[in-house]
C-alpha cells in the first residue's frame, strides 16, 4: 500500500550508520572538491590577478554551501527535538486518561511517528487531555 | 525512521540554490584539474578570463541545478550534484562546444 508519506528519501533500507558513514564520506569528498577548486584558482590567480576575484566568488559559494548544509541539520535536530516532546505529551496525556478511567483514545498500539494520521491523534489526545482537565476542575467545585 | 520533512522529494529555492552552487564546484572543477596536474604545461596557456569562466559555469549548472532542484541538501546528493556539473563540463568540452 503506497504510504504519501514513504516517497521520500528517509526510507531506506540501509541501516542508519552506514548512512551517516556514506553522509560523511561524502561531506569529505565535497570539502575536498571546494579546497581544489579554491586551490586551482589560486594557482591560476598568481598569473593573471583578475582571478582573485574568482577565488573570492568561489570562497563566498563554498561558505553558502557548508551553511546551508549546517542549517539543515541544525533544522533535523530540532525537528528531532520537538517529534520528541510530542511524543512525551502523548504518553503523559494517556497516562492522566487512564488514570481518570474514561478512555477516549484508543490506547492500544504505538503509533508510527511518520504516519500521516499521528498529528491527528496526537491533537485529538491533547483535546482530550484539556477536556478532562477542565471536567475535573468543573467536578471539584 | 523519522519522517523528517528535510529528507523528503520536493523542489525549493533553497535546494535549487545550493544544488546549483555545487554544480558550478563541479564545473570548475573540470577547468582547473588540468591546471593543479599539469602544473608546469598549462601555466602559460591561454585561459578565459574569469568572469567568462562564472558565467559559463553557473549558466550551465542550471540544467544541472534543475535536475537535481527537488533533493535535500545533505553532502550525499550535494556530491551527485558536483558530478552532474562536471559531467556537463566534460560534455562540453568532448563536443568542443566552447
Amino acid at each position: 500500500m503506497p504510504d504519501p508519506l514513504h516517497h521520500g528519501l528517509n526510507q531506506s533500507r540501509w541501516p542508519k550508520r552506514i548512512g551517516r558513514l556514506i553522509d560523511a564520506i561524502c561531506l569529505v569528498a565535497l570539502i575536498v572538491v571546494i579546497v581544489t577548486v579554491i586551490y586551482g584558482f589560486w594557482l591560476r590567480a598568481i598569473w593573471a590577478h583578475g582571478y582573485y576575484l574568482a577565488v573570492a566568488v568561489a570562497v563566498l559559494g563554498a561558505f553558502v554551501i557548508l551553511i546551508g548544509l549546517a542549517q539543515q541539520a541544525i533544522a533535523a535536530r530540532d525537528v528531532a527535538t520537538w517529534r520528541d516532546m510530542a511524543e512525551w505529551q502523548i504518553r503523559a496525556a494517556r497516562a492522566a486518561a487512564g488514570q481518570v478511567g474514561a478512555t477516549q483514545a484508543d490506547p492500544d498500539d504505538e503509533i508510527e511517528a511518520n504516519a500521516a494520521a499521528y498529528y491527528e491523534i496526537l491533537i485529538g489526545t491533547l483535546v482530550a487531555h484539556a477536556e478532562q482537565d477542565e471536567r475535573s476542575i468543573v467536578d471539584e467545585r | 525512521m523519522s519522517g523528517d520533512p528535510h529528507l523528503e522529494l520536493g523542489e525549493s529555492l533553497p535546494r535549487f540554490l545550493s544544488h546549483w552552487l555545487a554544480a558550478c564546484f563541479g564545473h570548475f572543477l573540470m577547468v582547473l584539474l588540468p591546471l593543479i596536474t599539469d602544473w608546469a604545461q598549462v601555466k602559460n596557456a591561454t585561459w578565459p578570463s574569469w568572469w567568462s569562466l562564472l558565467l559559463f559555469a553557473a549558466s550551465t549548472s542550471l540544467v544541472a541545478a534543475i535536475i537535481n532542484a527537488n533533493l535535500p541538501v545533505t553532502p550525499r546528493e550535494m556530491i551527485k550534484s558536483v558530478a552532474l556539473g562536471f559531467a556537463l563540463n566534460a560534455t562540453i568540452v568532448m563536443l568542443r562546444l566552447a
